[in-house]
């Protein structure tokens, strides 16, 4: 953009600031900062937060191993700190608007919750142990649009192991998330259609 | 539930019969046309100096132009030198833009092996005679590029193809980090607005951005709706979707001109914030439903009173800015009136409902 930019900064000039709200991952519960580096030309986006105990980094591990974790660990030069670069238009599902489209071609909340399901199922299998994921799902969950169809455009966020709890091996996982899903999407949660693809996708049952 | 503007179809979204998939069909047509495409670099470049730029870019095209019948790919120069005398078309899934008038799709073009561009395809069906399905084509494509060229919003252009009697594609580089503000959930905006620094952020900016596009002389946008404001991860906002836009970049004395231009645009964006939210391309994001008093006097907090003192911080600079501020104070006066006749009469509508 020319002489009308809404920023005022030189466009070689190296930068570092946070990721604008509707695009950010960043959580203070969990340290983690969503973090825009480089120039205008060239910038990238990071995730960092500090490196995860035992527990945790085995979940992330294994859930890095399916596949299922947004974008690439890097080496960080902060000690005690992990990164991990993701792809720069990544968003958190949690502030879309309802989308209903249907198509070979389209991602709307039915295909959206039906993988959704999948990944939390995957979650809570991500440890020797049952687990359940007791954070915010809808800043936890990032979304990727513009994808070719065999790639995945549904992703769980780096540090999303840090809101893993232990439940019993008959912990009905499922209700909680069913309840938990209805108070953070309202509306866009409502329709019987998308509630029972996300079942499905939680039961692994194939789309 | 309506649902499904790809369809045109409406059905209840608790049972799915068999639709007619159109995105599909649009898709699929492309993909035919791309392989059978010879290409010519497209070099009719947006000159600033002209008092309407985009009209000027369409009428020395159409002179320069010559047609074969056989589907041409007028590439942007540095896109036009990636062509090797192959390319191919791989397109993509998506949840964004699907509110377009027209259909846009999505996709990869790939030049051989090692390079390919993503890019936005917004085609324009030749359905009562060429002419009129040319002028919105060439209007879209050099009202974007005059738009990005200005620096007042408009995507990288990528090129047209004329696909003979069939379908025109107008082409823009796809930014997949952009999101617009169709795809926002405005539920909880207000009317504690203060409580949503992220939301209001992007209305502050919103402001600024119009603002900078109606102090460019008689410039405006044209079909300013929600689907038509793009922000991205660096927070910027900024119109894209240039078809019924243009540009007059000196300015104009005649106060009814330059408020109509306004006006439309303000009305526009204004629908777009108070209407339901609804499924179909006319959907609004019912930002003023919960809101218990005025709305008016919620649109002037969150973007109106910006967009005001943006226009008269504007107005005042350059050579003839006495003129010019004392004539954006009366634009400025007309526009208070009627918008806000405007949203009384929303607010009126969509709160009976």
């Amino acid at each position: 953009m020319s002489r009308f930019e809404n920023f005022e900064f030189d466009k070689d000039q190296s930068f570092e600031r946070e990721t604008a709200k509707r695009f950010s991952f960043s959580d203070e519960l969990i340290n983690r900062h969503d973090i825009l580096r480089g120039t205008e030309k060239k910038s990238e986006r990071f995730i960092e937060y500090p490196t995860p105990t035992n527990f945790n980094l085995e979940i992330r591990s294994n859930l890095i191993a399916k596949h299922d974790i947004l974008g690439n660990q890097i080496n960080s030069s902060d000690y005690g700190k992990d990164t991990f670069k993701i792809p720069y238009g990544a968003k958190p599902i949690l502030y879309g608007a309802i989308s209903r489209t249907l198509g070979d071609y389209s991602y709307g909340d039915s295909d959206l919750f039906y993988d959704l399901g999948v990944l939390l199922n995957n979650f809570d299998n991500s440890s020797n142990s049952k687990i359940i994921f007791k954070g915010l799902i809808g800043t936890n969950v990032a979304l990727v649009d513009f994808t070719s169809q065999r790639e995945k455009g549904l992703f769980l966020v780096p540090g999303c192991e840090m809101y893993a709890q232990d439940v019993a091996s008959d912990s009905d996982n499922l209700t909680y998330y069913l309840e938990k899903l209805q108070n953070e999407f309202l509306n866009r949660f409502t329709n019987p259609t998308v509630k029972q693809k996300f079942i499905d996708g939680y039961s692994l049952i194939k789309n | 539930m309506t649902i499904s503007r790809e369809s045109g179809h409406n059905f209840e979204f608790g049972n799915l019969p068999k639709f007619d998939d159109l995105e599909k069909s649009r898709i699929e047509g492309f993909g035919l046309v791309v392989p059978r495409l010879s290409v010519e670099v497209q070099d009719i470049e947006i000159n600033e100096n002209k008092q309407n730029p985009k009209s000027d870019a369409r009428e020395r095209f159409l002179a320069s132009r010559r047609r074969t019948g056989d589907p041409i790919a007028y590439l942007n120069p540095d896109i036009a030198k990636l062509y090797n005398g192959s390319i191919s078309f791989e397109p993509y899934r998506s949840q964004g833009g699907k509110a377009s008038r027209h259909g846009v799709i999505f996709g990869d073009l790939h030049f051989g092996q090692n390079e390919s561009v993503s890019i936005a395809i917004k085609p324009f069906e030749i359905v009562d005679g060429r002419v009129q399905a040319e002028r919105e084509w060439l209007d879209d494509y050099f009202g974007n590029s005059a738009a990005f060229k200005l620096g007042v919003g408009g995507l990288k252009p990528v090129g047209i193809i004329d696909d003979a009697d069939h379908t025109l594609y107008s082409l823009t580089v796809l930014q997949k980090s952009l999101d617009t503000f169709d795809n926002i959930d405005w539920s909880g905006f207000l009317p504690d607005f203060q409580l949503n620094p992220g939301m209001a952020e992007l209305w502050s900016r919103a402001a600024h951005s119009i603002a900078i596009l109606h102090s460019l002389g008689d410039s405006y946008h044209g079909d300013l709706y929600l689907r038509n404001l793009a922000t991205n991860p660096e927070g910027q906002v900024f119109p894209i979707d240039w078809e019924y836009g243009d540009f007059c970049c000196q300015f104009i004395d005649d106060l009814e001109t330059r408020f109509t231009n306004r006006f439309r645009d303000l009305k526009n964006l204004l629908k777009g914030m108070a209407s339901p939210v609804n499924i179909g391309i006319e959907s609004g994001a019912g930002i003023f439903m919960n809101t218990d008093s005025s709305w008016w006097q919620a649109f002037n907090q969150v973007f109106y009173s910006e967009y005001q003192t943006w226009r008269m911080e504007l107005a005042s600079q350059g050579s003839h800015h006495m003129r010019i501020v004392k004539s954006t104070e009366e634009e400025l006066s007309q526009l208070d009136k009627d918008l806000e006749n405007e949203l009384d009469l929303l607010q009126n509508t969509y709160m009976k409902r």
